[in-house]
């Protein structure tokens, strides 16, 4: 070979090794996608897809039935063809059934037969569902329009058991291995330039300073200021619109007591006391954040002169704080409180992963825990589904919102909606069950190399890593 | 005819190739260039057409609403949109941008731009959007795919067509050019002309005519007269194998006359002729086998010899030949006594002698051939002058061409043809003079060679007294001693005074048997170690003893 043609050979290798090394951000290991998350479930189930960890999670194995475009028009990946009458009150569904849970499950039509019954069952009370061949017809006496919308929530997503706590969807990963502090999602079937494998890992804000952030694909839903500078100068951001509200859960049987902690607990002192890292506070009024109809910014409307001391019987409150590096700061704030109202908190100090067993089973024994309300679907559900669902994180659950509730999730007509909307957020100001204390607008962090990383679309605080490709 | 089509494509494929792509890159990049056009009207379009419906979602902070619009305005080409809002009291969009799209950026490859985004009057906020331009280039190729295969096998069949006539006429001259070289190559010469004049004939009516058609003909006379060279040639070779054979097969009849003269009681005057032409004879036989066996090296070596008495030599011959005619004067005067010229002696004697002759046989009666030997400025001139009957001037201007004859029975044309060309090859020339009736002269001019040293010596056993003669009189001339011997046993009786490194020069037929070579070995023997074959065979005779040379029977002084 030639000088000239060695250097021009070289020259190519080089323009074409610039185009092929990919040259990954930190975090982006080759196939493998880290994330840190808060609370790691014992649990992989449709039934718990309103929490925030085990929606992640879903959102990697499971397949509903529909999904939206951009929020308007529904499609769907697991159904060959879908039909429904102008009046919405017949529906025609044909399952694909090259589709597969794994090699010995497959969707077909037995399955979707047992499926479809049993989840339009959650839906109404009366329809019928008859086969025509390889499609079903479901019927309902009268027009259903949020039928396709329920269909379309991954809690209606078609799964099968795959072990006693696991199950199984029709998407791209499935659950590996759960146990140690993390659990491993793996891909059905290997494709080029995409991950093959998902790595949750539980996250303690005690052991911030120990982790590998240098492996972490994702850490947008731990605490951004926990994240050395030089691992988030590493990965491309953007603004994000977290539709995300942190609110204080007042799980107290007595609405005396609740109402002083509504009233009572100064909400920008409690918050700043609890997250003493955080200066950037969005306020919200209720506990929808702003962005969502019916939100109302600021903060909400407290007053504690009209209220006398606590005279009844009551327990020290229990206030479970999974933060660190608070103590002193809550102890402050539960000082005055106990001025205030005679009321006595007491701060205790739990790590997420100690405290998950606690939030959704009753007896709760907290009166007063900080959560994070996630929007994993742009609904109402998300942030009212936990207040009136027995697994939620209250003890009681009030019927009179639980029918609200209801009407809302049935109701597709805006309108309609907006006035329950406004009713449930009065009568959950009733009851003083939820003190807001922020919004959360948040910058996102994403592994640079990722091609086509779609932002505007059911938010990216929970992405489809089997689309991502570099 | 798919060999035809390989052709075609071997001959083209770079000019195809070049046509294909630039087409492509031209379409390419014109499909691009209207599709960005495109996008950003249907973007500018689709902002118009949801102007209040954005304005009504974003003053309710509604960010569902206003994503969902946002996806409307962008288009498959846009790969990103971001709205950057005004900030004004009372707002409730608490987000400093909302994005819609692939945030994946490639800096140097993406189109930025930027549009104020209107909704009746007011402005809500800008809206910048991103084009990808190698996205955009991924999606216009994949549109154009067709027409790019179709525009490749449109031009593949373009350029089959345009070049077929072309190639069948490549293919028809490669067809005669095949044939020509197996004609060539079987030997069958002489019919390449016709057999090229059929393939012109045949080509395409657009070939004939042209310069390649011209070229082709010229080709085809020169093989023509190539073959008819390598016939002359043959014919040559043939007259030359026959004369190399008459000549090796008169040796043995002349060395027998040759004996036997000796033993003729003759008047000196005859024994001298008789002698004298029987060596001559010997010598033009000898002379044929030499240049038969190297005639390279037969022809080119020139001599520097004494002109004069080769001169006096082969007269005396024609004054024996030609006493019987009356009349006949054959006169020599040298003025220039010693002088020499390199020349072949051979060669010049017998140019001498054909000079002489046709001076004599041009004479009706009687006449006077006189030849003079003069030097002058460095050049010698030879002279032979007749008053005879003269040669016409339109006939003197063809003379010394090659088979050029004037007044002679039986001439082949070849002397005086012979003559120029060996003159000229000594480095000299030959003139022509003649009138009718005043006579012909005819004068070779050659340059006089230098003196060559003196001092040199050598011994000679020769039994032939002509070559006595020569060597002594070249001896002579050089200044040079020699000593000749007759016989082996007057060589024998002075050997022991000879001092061994003097040249001995032996003559292989000695005589009585005795061959010349077994004489050297004895002299070899004996310590002589200059020792020289003076012969007319050839050195292959004398390859067993490879410290003898070989020469022929000239004298060695230059």
């Amino acid at each position: 070979m030639s000088d000239r043609e060695q250097k021009t050979t070289s020259l190519i290798a080089g323009i074409l090794s610039l185009f092929l090394c990919g040259c990954g951000s930190p975090g982006a290991e080759s196939g493998r996608w880290e994330v840190l998350l808060m609370g790691l479930p014992e649990e992989v189930a449709t039934a718990r897809a309103w929490e925030t960890v085990t929606y992640y999670i879903l959102k990697q194995t499971h397949e509903p039935l529909f999904r939206t475009d951009e929020g308007e028009n529904f499609h769907s990946r697991i159904l060959k063809k879908w039909e429904k009458d102008i009046l919405s009150g017949q529906y025609l569904f044909c399952p694909d059934t090259d589709k597969e849970f794994d090699k010995d499950h497959a969707f077909g039509p037995e399955f979707f037969s047992e499926y479809i019954t049993k989840t339009t069952s959650k839906y109404a009370r009366n329809f019928s569902v008859e086969r025509r061949g390889g499609c079903f017809s479901v019927s309902f006496p009268s027009p259903q329009k949020g039928y396709i919308e329920f269909l379309s929530r991954y809690e209606n997503a078609p799964s099968i058991r795959q072990t006693d706590k696991v199950e199984m969807g029709l998407g791209e990963f499935f659950v590996g291995s759960m146990g140690g502090g993390k659990i491993v999602l793996r891909r059905k079937k290997p494709v080029p330039n995409g991950y093959s494998e998902i790595v949750l890992n539980e996250y303690s804000p005690a052991k911030a300073k120990t982790y590998d952030y240098g492996r972490i694909s994702d850490f947008n839903k731990i605490p951004v200021f926990d994240v050395p500078r030089e691992i988030l100068s590493g990965f491309a951001t953007y603004n994000n619109i977290e539709l995300r509200s942190d609110v204080l859960i007042i799980n107290h049987p007595d609405a005396e007591v609740r109402k002083r902690i509504y009233n009572c607990l100064d909400a920008d002192r409690f918050r700043r006391a609890f997250f003493p890292q955080k200066n950037d506070f969005y306020n919200i009024s209720n506990v929808l954040p702003v962005g969502v109809s019916g939100a109302v910014p600021g903060l909400p409307l407290q007053d504690c002169s009209a209220l006398p001391k606590f005279g009844g019987r009551s327990r020290d409150l229990v206030l479970f704080n999974h933060r660190s590096g608070n103590i002193e700061q809550l102890a402050a704030v539960a000082e005055e409180f106990w001025s205030r109202t005679g009321l006595k908190i007491n701060v205790v100090s739990r790590t997420p992963k100690e405290l998950s067993p606690f939030l959704h089973k009753y007896p709760r024994p907290y009166n007063m825990v900080v959560i994070s309300l996630d929007t994993v679907t742009p609904a109402y559900e998300s942030f009212f589904g936990f207040i009136v669902r027995p697994d939620g994180y209250f003890n009681q659950q009030d019927p009179v919102l639980k029918k609200i509730f209801d009407e809302i999730s049935r109701d597709t007509d805006p309108g309609k909606r907006a006035l329950l909307v406004d009713k449930f957020l009065g009568e959950l100001h009733k009851r003083y069950l939820i003190l807001p204390l922020y919004q959360n607008v948040k910058e996102l962090y994403y592994p640079r190399r990722i091609k086509n990383f779609i932002v505007g679309r059911e938010f990216m605080t929970y992405p489809e890593v089997a689309d991502f490709r570099w | 005819m798919v060999k035809l089509f390989t052709r075609i494509l071997v001959y083209n494929w770079r000019h195809y190739s070049a046509a294909v792509l630039v087409f492509v890159a031209f379409w390419q990049g014109y499909s691009v260039f209207s599709t960005l056009r495109v996008a950003d009207d249907k973007l500018l379009t689709a902002m118009r057409q949801n102007a209040a419906y954005f304005e009504k979602a974003f003053l309710a902070g509604d960010v569902f609403e206003t994503q969902r619009i946002m996806w409307r305005v962008k288009n498959d080409n846009i790969k990103r949109i971001t709205f950057h809002p005004v900030v004004f009291e009372g707002s409730r969009w608490i987000f400093k941008e909302a994005v819609v799209g692939n945030l994946y950026d490639r800096p140097r490859a993406q189109l930025n731009r930027s549009v104020p985004f209107v909704s009746n009057g007011a402005e809500l906020g800008r809206l910048e959007y991103v084009i990808d331009l190698v996205d955009v280039n991924a999606a216009v190729f994949a549109e154009n795919y067709a027409l790019f295969v179709t525009v490749v096998l449109f031009f593949l069949g373009l350029l089959i067509l345009s070049n077929m006539g072309a190639l069948q006429t490549l293919l028809a001259i490669e067809r005669s050019v095949n044939e020509i070289n197996s004609i060539t190559d079987s030997g069958q010469g002489d019919i390449i002309r016709d057999s090229i004049k059929k393939n012109i004939a045949s080509l395409p009516a657009g070939i004939i005519g042209t310069p390649f058609a011209q070229m082709t003909t010229r080709m085809s006379e020169a093989l023509g007269q190539a073959a008819r060279l390598e016939s002359e040639l043959a014919v040559s070779k043939a007259v030359s194998d026959m004369a190399a054979q008459v000549a090796h097969d008169i040796r043995s009849p002349l060395a027998a006359l040759g004996a036997a003269a000796k033993g003729l009681d003759l008047p000196d005057e005859k024994r001298t002729l008789i002698d004298g032409s029987i060596a001559r004879m010997q010598g033009i036989a000898d002379d044929l086998l030499r240049r038969y066996r190297a005639p390279a090296a037969a022809k080119a070596k020139p001599e520097t010899c004494a002109l004069a008495g080769l001169i006096e030599q082969v007269l005396a011959e024609k004054r024996i030949q030609h006493k019987d005619r009356a009349g006949i004067k054959i006169e020599f005067r040298s003025d220039a006594d010693g002088v020499k010229a390199a020349v072949d002696p051979k060669e010049l004697q017998r140019i001498i002698s054909n000079l002489v002759n046709n001076s004599v046989e041009a004479f009706a009666g009687s006449g006077t051939v006189a030849v003079r030997l003069a030097a002058t400025d460095g050049k010698v001139l030879i002279e032979v002058k007749d008053d005879g009957k003269g040669i016409p001037a339109e006939i003197l201007a063809r003379l010394g061409a090659k088979g050029e004859t004037h007044g002679k029975a039986g001439g082949t044309g070849l002397g005086l043809y012979h003559a120029r060309t060996s003159a000229e090859s000594w480095g000299g020339g030959l003139k022509i003079e003649s009138a009718p009736g005043k006579g012909t002269t005819v004068v070779m001019e050659l340059p006089a060679a230098a003196k060559p040293a003196a001092g040199l010596r050598a011994v000679l056993l020769d039994d032939d007294l002509l070559v006595h003669m020569n060597w002594r009189m070249a001896a002579k001339a050089a200044g040079a001693d020699l000593k000749a011997f007759k016989t082996p046993e007057e060589f024998a009786a002075a050997a022991g005074a000879l001092p061994r490194d003097i040249p001995v020069y032996i003559d292989s037929e000695l005589g009585d048997g005795v061959k010349g070579e077994d004489i050297a070995v004895d002299l070899h023997e004996r310590g002589f170690t200059d020792l020289t074959m003076a012969t007319g065979h050839g050195a292959e005779k004398f390859a067993a003893l490879p410290w003898l040379k070989v020469t022929g029977k000239e004298p060695p002084w230059q």
